[in-house]
């Protein structure tokens, strides 16, 4: 049953998988090949190494555009359907939210592969100078765990109940007004609420932490 | 024309241009005595304003020698900070601390601002002004302390820092010319952060200066022209750089006005041909014009003082003291007798030190990946007890 609910999700992902492999394979080529210009057969040291730096930020967008685009074509037939095609399936509902999470998952791991073999094969084409190392197999590790977890939010937030997500949502935007009127009306220095949800999410152990570190393909 | 009619002439033209003179006399005495009253008034306005800017600042924070003058709402981090901050300039400095705290005069000032919704409602009562930030500056013998501005609300562990700074500063005032310069003033006494030598690894292997990527790999020579231990080289280009450094020192090296001459002497696309396009003759000509000063110390500040600081630990207790008593006339002298080994050995250490603090792997540490799986986990226990046909 697995594989059917992979190839239908594959179906209906399929454009965009192909796009992030294509941009996966894209990225590392453009760094290494682009900017770094090469004098007397060394490459300019910090150019590269800016190079690399932006291309880590291309990662991350990637990583987080193909997870948001799966996680949203995981739901959208079920949610149009009224999610009757998977109650009338003879498992229980949680065998088959996993087997949806475990589809996605492993789409954006055919996204991440292409990330650790194009990284690997540009990396290892380009003269490196001997400094610097390429980490194609991290940088892959880090691309799908990157990517898992703005996947799962969303599939959370979509797979809730609607009156839940309402309510989250209402109960959010509450929030943000309010703290912003009060910072606005000198009632407190900062933002108190956003600036805890900011440091939640981004802060060291947050969820999504692995977008404030660099994903280098090419680094010490 | 007589000698009399001569005479006659000049008188007049002498009598029809002193009034003119007497004039100029006049202007120039009022225009003196205005600007005297202008002085006067400037002094005024700045003792007013020192004046105003102080009025608050009545509480005395003191710990050993040390004073700090503040108001009474920062008084409290003041006492926390520079108790952190005395201990540990008598850990590295003994008890010269504490003769360098009382000629030390140190001030925490409040800055005040505006917040809410000024811009609409300027005249709005309820728009109180709070404290947006702090200002910490001092004196030592008199002479003025480059200060530093902190944020609001104000951190104990970031006060501590800067009052060090301050301390750092003033230490350095007694330190021997070629040192004192080659330390930008700053005698290195805080530990360093957990990232300072990682960080330090990654900023000087991707340096632009082929010198100081050389002396990370390992060899010792090019470390002690990186710090540049002896004398300046005299062909600072061919000592430090390799050729394929030209184009990034040809578009960086030197300030404005060092470049000015070889702005003026060559067009924008000559210039291109070496910083775009990487042709070696542009970079050679540009680097040609460019004066010798252009070309710096390789090795940067922080790499400057983390080696000051580890021959410091080298020598213990004394080091500072035989560094200030150095009669050395080179930096590589002044940290022998600092460190009380060769300079050489000190070098070793400090190469072992960031050798060993190369980043690991960037793949995702064991913390990361655990955040990660819980945070996956989460949102499919979350998921299977939805119910989206509700």
């Amino acid at each position: 049953m697995f594989r059917a609910v992979l190839a239908t999700q594959w179906k209906w992902a399929r454009p965009v998988i192909l796009l992030g492999v294509l941009l996966a394979g894209w990225i590392p080529v453009e760094a290494l090949r682009s900017t770094a210009y090469r004098t007397a057969d060394t490459y300019y040291i910090p150019s590269l190494y800016n190079s690399i730096a932006m291309a880590s930020t291309m990662y991350q967008l990637l990583a987080l555009a193909v997870a948001l685009v799966v996680a949203f074509s995981t739901w959208q037939a079920d949610s149009l359907r009224q999610h009757v095609y998977a109650l009338s399936l003879p498992i229980a509902r949680w065998q088959f939210v996993l087997m949806r999470f475990g589809a996605g998952a492993v789409l954006l791991g055919a996204v991440a592969v292409a990330v650790g073999v194009f990284g690997g094969i540009a990396s290892a084409i380009a003269p490196l100078p001997a400094m610097l190392h390429a980490y194609p197999v991290g940088l892959a590790v880090r691309f799908w765990l990157g990517s898992l977890i703005p996947f799962g939010l969303i599939f959370a937030l979509i797979a809730s109940n609607p009156t839940w997500i309402r309510f989250v949502v209402v109960a959010f935007a509450t929030i943000v007004v309010v703290d912003l009127l009060l910072r606005a009306f000198g009632f407190t220095q900062n933002t108190i609420v956003m600036q805890w949800i900011a440091t939640s999410v981004f802060g060291p152990s947050g969820p999504l932490a692995a977008f404030l570190s660099r994903w280098m393909l090419v680094d010490v | 024309m007589s000698d009399r009619r001569v005479l006659a002439a000049l008188l007049l033209a002498c009598s029809a241009a002193l009034p003119a003179q007497q004039g100029i006399a006049t202007m120039e005495a009022r225009s003196v005595a205005l600007r005297t009253r202008a002085d006067s008034l400037s002094r005024q306005v700045k003792r007013m304003e020192a004046f105003s800017r102080d009025s608050g600042l009545v509480v005395d924070v003191r710990e050993g020698s040390y004073r700090l003058r503040t108001t009474t709402t920062l008084a409290p981090v003041a006492t926390v900070a520079l108790r952190r901050a005395v201990q540990e300039a008598r850990r590295v400095l003994g008890p010269e601390a504490d003769t360098l705290g009382s000629r030390m005069r140190l001030a925490l000032r409040e800055q005040h601002g505006q917040i809410g919704l000024t811009v609409l409602f300027p005249g709005a009562t309820a728009m109180r002004q709070r404290i947006s930030s702090a200002s910490l500056d001092g004196l030592f013998d008199g002479g003025q302390l480059t200060g530093a501005g902190l944020d609001w609300p104000l951190d104990a562990d970031d006060l501590a820092s800067n009052l060090m700074m301050l301390i750092e500063r003033s230490a350095a005032f007694r330190l021997p010319a070629p040192t004192a310069t080659w330390l930008n003033h700053r005698l290195p006494m805080r530990d360093e952060s957990p990232e300072f030598w990682p960080d330090l690894y990654r900023a000087l292997t991707t340096s632009p200066v082929a010198v100081v990527r050389r002396c990370v790999a390992g060899d010792r020579l090019a470390c002690r022209n990186a710090f540049v231990l002896d004398t300046m080289p005299t062909d600072r280009v061919a000592a430090w750089y390799d050729v394929s450094d030209y184009p990034g020192i040809a578009g960086t090296a030197g300030d404005g006005m060092q470049r000015n001459g070889m702005y003026l002497a060559m067009s924008v696309d000559e210039r291109d041909d070496c910083t775009v396009r990487g042709q070696l003759d542009a970079c050679r000509r540009i680097i040609a014009l460019l004066p010798v000063e252009a070309f710096r110390i390789p090795m940067p500040d922080a790499g400057r003082a983390s080696l000051a600081r580890i021959a410091l630990a080298t020598g213990g207790v004394n080091a500072i003291g035989r560094l200030r008593a150095s009669g050395g006339s080179t930096v590589a002298q002044q940290l022998t007798a600092a460190a009380n080994v060769p300079a050489d050995s000190v070098i070793a250490l400090w190469q072992a030190r960031l050798i060993a603090s190369r980043p690991s792997s960037p793949l995702p540490g064991p913390s990361f990946v655990l955040a990660s799986l819980a945070c996956i986990a989460a949102c499919i226990a979350w998921s299977a007890r939805g119910k989206p046909w509700v």
